[in-house]
This record gives structure tokens, sequence and C-alpha cells, in this order.
């Protein structure tokens, strides 16, 4: 066995070891081996429910077409981003992922704020818009988390193809159009593949933007998890669900696998060339359409978040700084602020930060190993082991490592867990991106001199992959910091962070004071992305 | 007929300045060390590239603002550039695809195609499953689907092992008689540039140096530079060749008495070259004694350095002699080249 091997076998073994346990908690939880009878009923009326096979449908449904949505708008995106050099590229492609690490209820916040009743386009246009309580609410909010992680893989995909193959389509007689649909997107067909599944699963699991605007009518199987767990405390019919959840969302994984194999992406990306061009090369009407398809993103992606913004400084009609003072000891009503969050401001930032540094570190130690033990091996059957993440619910693996956990090990401790496996696949591979920029020759130069490995990281790897670190170290933090779905099952309340007050203050209908706690919240996840910004290097062919 | 009238192309730290024509039938190889413009020269005729000014000329069409899918100009890359979703058959059938030509008349060109690559049967194989000859066959093959007006090989064989490329060369040389296509051949292998063209250009920093059959460029250069390039050479000042027999020289030596005596002004191929008693018969117009100073073994050669009155030569002669050995070194008439 190869060393290689081995450190892919070693990796797979620890971290299924981290996420099976909780996952089998759940799955049987409610199962007693005196009476497996009963849970055997109990789990067959769970599916037997007709609601349970509507909850599946939905969820289906809006994360296919949340993913066919994502995929479509970042196709022209990543053509642009990946062939074309132009001013401010690389602080949009930054921008892009704003949406991705904002707390889902900011980004349900804006597109209440922009598409809702008393939202800026119901202003604009008049009437009573109510379109977005429903599923086409899920499907905005889901799109705009997604655009930047589709954008992302796809331009990844388009620069590993040698751009040769253009010329040489070229030289035998095609234009444009025929080379998109004869050459292009059959060579990106494994990154649209990726994109759209992986845009899939977080929809297929996403918690918060479907607890907020599905309502009764419109619930996928993570909200029902949520629901049977702590409304109706049946914890057969969580784990029935989470089960079936896991199911297909592993059908769909796999089936990711096959396709991409079969497309052959590997030899596209051999003795690959790749040089982005200059934005003068685009013929002047080609601009033109860039330019209107980049400012209708935009406002899709930022006019929302822009209306959070502006709602922040608004009181009672004026301009102020009103929402923003009652954070800081003011009431709402009768109830005092910090007593509606359950928690004061310091408090909330200091637990957020505390938790967000914790996960960052864990994630990006643990990302770093891997990464680096990985670095040699093409992407294969460790990466399947490693994306398993994306098809758990984070309500599944929060709710296991509880139940698993709960009074050995404290809270806090499990939600940096959770945070950190949940992260970990994103967190991974922009490790491993960044990885690249150290050739196996440097370490062998190093042991030929005689440098342990130890010595080797202080005095090689880490000065050479500083950028790549910090980069990734922020993008891990920004995650954590977003998260709501473990801290709210795993705390269940005592842990307060940035979105679990927001989620409080929504309740208490305190939209204003919501809002400024949210636009604090984005000058924090502006800080990172200008560090993720400064740390970043072109990277070519690469996803998040 | 491919003209290039007075094309320049600036990069800033490099520019290019070309003016050449590739007739019909013509294999024209473009030879030049790396960053010499060859390949700028190719793109320029494909369309990959605009020049900044001067003109592009097929068959006295201007095509120099037309979009590389509209010049009809084959190109085959070094490392073939083969379509991976596609299997050999769709590969070689993309151009016609493109064409809309009907779905039978394209099989049969395909087939054509095959045997004329001696490909034969592998249609549907996968392109990932062949050899790097193989592939770049297919490349070819490929390119010359659509019937394109000229191709342009930018060093095709240059990702293949030594040993295959003899037998690719020759395939090359088969096709383009075969199908008389003008072609021009990018390379900086010697060997490539001498056996396989009908007209060879040499190009250094941005520009021609020379341009004329292989035979005439090799043995006949004008310039130092395309002496040196094309193979090893013996060089001579206006000095030196007072010293050497006369009725070695092609013509009568300039009278360089203005200091620019110390410029070599004449060339002479080692295997020119010859120990006494070895001279091509007829033509012994003198000898000259040296002994040698050292032996270079290459196997079937020796590449002797002797040291004469005329300064030290190279000889390239059967493997025997040996270091301080005297010898009596002979030349046929006129085999020394006066540069122009």
């Amino acid at each position: 066995m190869t060393a290689s091997r081995r450190a892919s076998g070693i990796i797979s073994l620890v971290f299924l070891a981290a996420v099976l346990p909780p996952v089998l908690t759940v799955l049987g939880a409610g199962f007693t081996a005196a009476d497996p009878s009963a849970w055997l009923a109990q789990a067959g009326s769970v599916l037997g429910r007709p609601s349970t096979w509507r909850s599946v449908r939905f969820s289906i449904v809006q994360a296919a077409v949340s993913a066919a949505i994502s995929v479509l708008v970042a196709i022209p995106g990543a053509y642009l981003m990946a062939h074309y050099r132009f001013r401010g590229r690389q602080i949009i492609q930054s921008l892009t992922l704003v949406p991705f690490v904002m707390p889902s209820l900011i980004v349900i916040l804006a597109v209440i704020g922009f598409y809702g009743r008393a939202g800026v386009l119901g202003r604009l246009f008049g009437g009573n818009l109510t379109f977005v309580y429903s599923g086409v609410g899920i499907v905005i909010a889901h799109t705009m988390f997604n655009i930047s992680v589709a954008l992302r893989i796809i331009a990844g995909g388009w620069m590993q193809v040698d751009e040769r193959y253009r010329w040489v389509s070229a030289s035998l007689g095609e234009g444009p159009p025929g080379r998109l649909f004869r050459l292009h997107l059959p060579l990106i067909a494994p990154s649209l593949v990726s994109a759209g599944i992986l845009v899939f699963l977080y929809c297929f699991v996403s918690f918060g933007v479907v607890l907020v605007f599905g309502g009764v009518r419109f619930s996928t199987i993570e909200v029902r998890i949520f629901q049977e767990m702590f409304t109706n405390l049946n914890l057969t019919a969580a784990g029935v669900l989470a089960a079936l959840q896991l199911a297909v969302a592993a059908l769909l994984v796999g089936l990711v696998q096959f396709l991409t194999r079969r497309t052959g992406a590997g030899s596209a990306r051999s003795g690959r060339r790749f040089h982005t061009r200059s934005w003068r090369d685009l013929p002047v009407p080609a601009r033109v359409l860039a330019v209107v398809y980049g400012a209708a993103v935009g406002l899709f992606l930022f006019a929302p978040l822009l209306t959070v913004v502006v709602r922040a400084f608004t009181w009672h009609g004026g301009v102020g700084l009103t929402s923003f003072r009652s954070l800081f000891g003011g009431t709402v009503g009768t109830r005092e602020v910090s007593e509606i969050m359950q928690s004061p401001l310091a408090d909330i930032l200091l637990t957020s930060l505390g938790v967000a540094t914790m996960s960052a570190v864990a994630g990006s130690v643990l990302a770093y190993i891997a990464a680096r033990s990985l670095r040699d091996q093409l992407p294969g059957s460790i990466d399947t082991v490693l994306t398993l993440p994306l098809a758990i619910s984070g309500v599944t693996l929060s709710l296991g490592l509880r139940l698993l956990f709960f009074g050995i090990i404290p809270e806090i401790l499990l939600i940096v867990l959770a945070q950190s496996i949940q992260a970990f696949p994103l967190v991974f591979r922009n490790m491993r991106g960044h990885m690249r920029a150290l050739p196996s020759r440097y370490l062998e130069t190093g042991r030929s001199l005689g440098a342990r490995p130890l010595h080797l990281l202080w005095t090689v790897e880490i000065p050479v992959l500083w950028r790549g670190i910090i980069n990734t170290f922020a993008f891990a933090f920004a995650v954590s910091l977003a998260d709501f779905t473990s801290v709210l099952t795993i705390g269940r309340g005592r842990i307060v962070t940035f979105p679990i007050a927001m989620y409080r203050l929504i309740g208490f209908q305190s939209f204003d004071v919501a809002l400024a706690l949210g636009v604090l919240y984005m000058g924090f996840v502006g800080l990172i992305f200008f560090v993720v910004d400064t740390t970043s290097v072109q990277r070519e062919g690469e996803g998040l | 007929m491919i003209e290039l009238q007075d094309i320049r192309r600036d990069y800033g730290n490099f520019s290019l300045s070309a003016d050449l024509q590739i007739h019909e039938h013509e294999l024209l190889t473009l030879f030049g060390e790396s960053g010499s413009g060859k390949t700028t020269v190719l793109r320029l005729i494909a369309g990959f590239e605009t020049p900044d000014s001067g003109r592009i000329l097929v068959d006295g069409h201007d095509i120099t603002r037309l979009p590389p899918e509209r010049r009809e100009i084959g190109y085959v890359f070094q490392d073939y550039t083969l379509f991976p979703h596609l299997n050999v058959g769709q590969n070689i059938a993309y151009g016609l695809r493109v064409q809309k030509v009907p779905g039978t008349e394209r099989t049969k060109r395909v087939r054509e195609l095959l045997a004329l690559t001696e490909l034969d049967g592998f249609e549907d194989r996968s392109v990932s499953t062949l050899s790097g000859g193989e592939q770049q066959r297919v490349a070819l093959a490929r390119a010359l689907a659509p019937s394109p007006k000229a191709l342009l090989l930018d060093e095709p064989f240059s990702a293949i092992d030594t040993e295959r490329r003899g037998s690719l060369r020759r395939h090359l040389l088969h096709i383009q008689r075969a199908t008389g296509i003008p072609t021009v051949f990018v390379t900086h292998s010697r060997t490539e540039a001498l056996y396989l063209s009908d007209r060879l250009i040499i190009m250094k920093d941005g520009a021609v140096v020379e341009s004329g059959s292989p035979r005439d460029v090799y043995e006949r250069p004008d310039s130092l530079y395309a002496a040196r390039f094309t193979g090893s050479v013996n060089t001579f000042t206006c000095e030196q060749l007072l010293r050497l027999p006369q009725s070695w020289l092609d013509a009568t030596p300039p009278d360089k008495t203005d200091g620019a005596h110390e410029a070599p002004v004449a060339v002479l191929r080692p295997e020119k070259l010859s120990f006494s008693g070895a001279a091509p018969a007829g033509t012994p117009g003198g000898c000259l004694e040296g002994t040698i100073l050292h032996v270079g073994y290459f196997g079937s050669y020796c590449l002797y350095v002797v040291e004469t009155e005329a300064g030290e030569l190279d000889v390239q002669e059967e493997p025997g002699g040996t270091v301080g050995q005297a010898v009596q070194l002979c030349c046929p008439d006129g085999a020394i080249h006066l540069l122009a």
C-alpha cells in the first residue's frame, strides 16, 4: 500500500468515525431492542403518511428548481470570470460569495424586505406582493445563496479546459454559438453537474429559509425532522425522516460521481493551457450584454441585501441610528432588546467570535492535514467520503451529536464539532486548491537537505502556503459565523450567536433591530472578505 | 497561395515582421529557436492573433480580419488537443459536422482519412487509449477532414519519442503529397526541417533570416546564423582563407583590409573534409596537413578536431583516427562557401 493510499484510508476512517455515529444515533433514535415491532409500526406509520411524501417531493422539487436556476444564471458569469480579465474581477468574485456566508436569516430578511408585502418591489410597482411567502420565496433565497457556489465551480471547470480546444474548433470552422453547444458545454459538463448537485444538496437540507418561507404548507424533510424532534418529541419519526433524507441525498451524490466519471473530465485537463484574455477582446455587443447580465445578477444578489442596510438606518420613516442604539441597551415596546435576544450584545459578539474562531481553527487544521496528506493524489473516492457532510443534514448531524454527547461534552464544543464537520467539504476543497502552490520538489529538496517533517512545516510549508492558510481560515470562520442550524439544535437557546439573536428579534417582530444586527454582521463579514480578497491568489481550475 | 504582406505584430518586448508566401502544394518549414516568432506566424495565419499592420491573403482574398472559423485553415498543435469528450471518429468528423456534411458522406470521409493516416478500425476508439503517434495522426486527420485551404502544423512531433518520429515524418510527407495541401510546418528540429521541407525559412528575433530549399540553405547559406543553425560548420576569416588551397573556395574571397578581417566570411561543413585517400574522386584540388587534437565518437562517424595552419577544423570522418595522428585533409573543389 502506498503512503498516499494509506493516508487516504486513515483520513477516511477518522472522518467516518466522526460523522457516522451521530448520524446512526439519529437514524436509530426511538428504537429499543426490547420492542422492535413497536418501532417498526411507528416507522411504517411515518412512511405511510402523505405529509411525509409531500415533504420529500417538495424537498426535491424546490432543490432541483433552485439548483437549475443557480446553474443557468451562473453559466454566463462563469464564462466571463474564467475567460476575461477586467478591472475589479477579483473583488466581484469575492463579493458574489457574500450572500453564501450570510446567515439564512439575513437573506430571509433581505428577500422579504425586497420582494415582500411592504418590500421595495411592492412599493415600486404598487400592489400587495405575496408571491414570496411560498415556494417562490424559498427558491429566490436559495438562488441568492448559491449562485456564487455555481459560479465558482463552473468557472473553475472552464479554467481547466485547454484553450487550444477553442482554437482547434475555430480552425475547423466552428463559430461561437456552435462552439458553446458542441465544445464548451460538453467539456464543462462535469462542472455543471457538480455545481448542480452541490447546490441541490444545500437546498435539499436547507433549514432556516424553509422554516420561515415555507410555513405550514411548504415543509422540507429537514424542517420535518426538527419539528418531530423538538415540537412533537417523536424520536422515531425524526430518525425515519433522517434516514429517508440521507437515502435520497446519497442516491444523488452517487449519481453525480457516476456521471462525472462517465463524462471523462480528466482527459480535458491533460496538458492544460489556459490564459485569460483582455476584456477588450470581447466584441462590443458582447460587452454590452455582459454588462447588462452583470448588472442584473448584481441587482438580484445585492439589492435585497442593500434593503437590509437601508432599513436598518431607518426608524419610523426617518433616517437614524435608533435601531443600532437599541442593540446597545434599548427597548422594543416594554422589553429590553438584550432580554429579547436573551443575551447582551457584547456576550453575543464574544460567543459568536469564540465559536467561529474555534470552528475555523479546528476546520482549517483538519483541512490542512487532509489536503497535505492527499496533495499528490487525484480526486477520487476519498473526495466522495469527504463530501459526505454535504449529504447529511445539519439538523441530523447536530441532533446526533447532542443525543450522543449531551452532558459529556460541553454544548459549545459540540457546536464547534458540528460546524467543523459541516464546513469540512468546502474548507478542504479550498485548502486543497491552495496546496498547488507547494510543489513536491520543494519538500523533496528540503528533505534531501536533512529537514524533518516538522522543520519543513515551519520553514517551507507555512511560509509558502500562508496566504492559503489565512484564506482557508477566513472562509471557515465566515461559514461558522453564519451557522444557525447547529447552534439552534445543539445549544437549544442557551448559546446565543448572531443568527440566534436575529431569530429571536424576528420572532418578537423587532425587524428593525434585527436588521441593525444584520448590518453589524455584514460589517464583520466584509472585514473577513477583505482578508479573503487580499490573501487570494488567482487560482485556476478551482471551485470553492 | 497564402501571402503575408508586410505583417507586423508588436508585443512590447518582442515584435514580429514577416513578408512571405506559401505556394500551392508546398510544404514550407519555419525553422528557428524558441521565441523566434515561428508560432506567431502560424497563429496569425490561423487567425488566433491579429496583426498590427499588413495583410494576409489566401488565394488573393484578404483574410486579415476574418475570424479563425471563417478562414478554412487547419491547425495541428504539438500535443494533439483531441477533444476528450469525442471518440476518434467523432473528432475527425467534428469539422464536417460544422459544415453540415450529410451523415453518409461524413462517414465516408472519416473512413478515407482513417485510411490515409493508417488508422483503419480506430473510429470508435476513445482518444485516451491512443499512443502519442496515433493521437497526432488523428489530429492531422481531423484538421484535413473539412478540406482546408492550408494546413498549419505547430511542432507536431515534439511530444513524440525519437524512434517514432521517423515514421510520422514519412506519414506526413505521404499525406501532404497525396493531398497537395499547402502546409506550414513549425519546428526547431534540424532533421525535420531538412527532411520535410520543399522550402525552408529560418527565423530569428521575429524576422526571416533566410529562405530557400533545404539543400540551398544548408550548402550555400547566406548568413553565418543560417549556416550554424542548420548544422555543424567550420568558419573562416579572410586571413584564414588565404592559407587554404584556393580551389576549395566557391568564389573569390573579398579583399578585407578594412579591419573587418576578423569576421567569418566563409563556411565549410565538416563532412566535406576527408582524410587523405578518402577524398571524393576527381576533386582533389589540394590538401592541407594537420594533426588530430580531439576525437568525438558518434557511432557511425567521428568528429575530429584537426589543427592546421589555417586553424582548427572540424572533420567528420569514419572512426579510426587517433589523437596526435598526422593527417592530410582533402576537400572537393568549391566546397567552401563564401557568405553573402
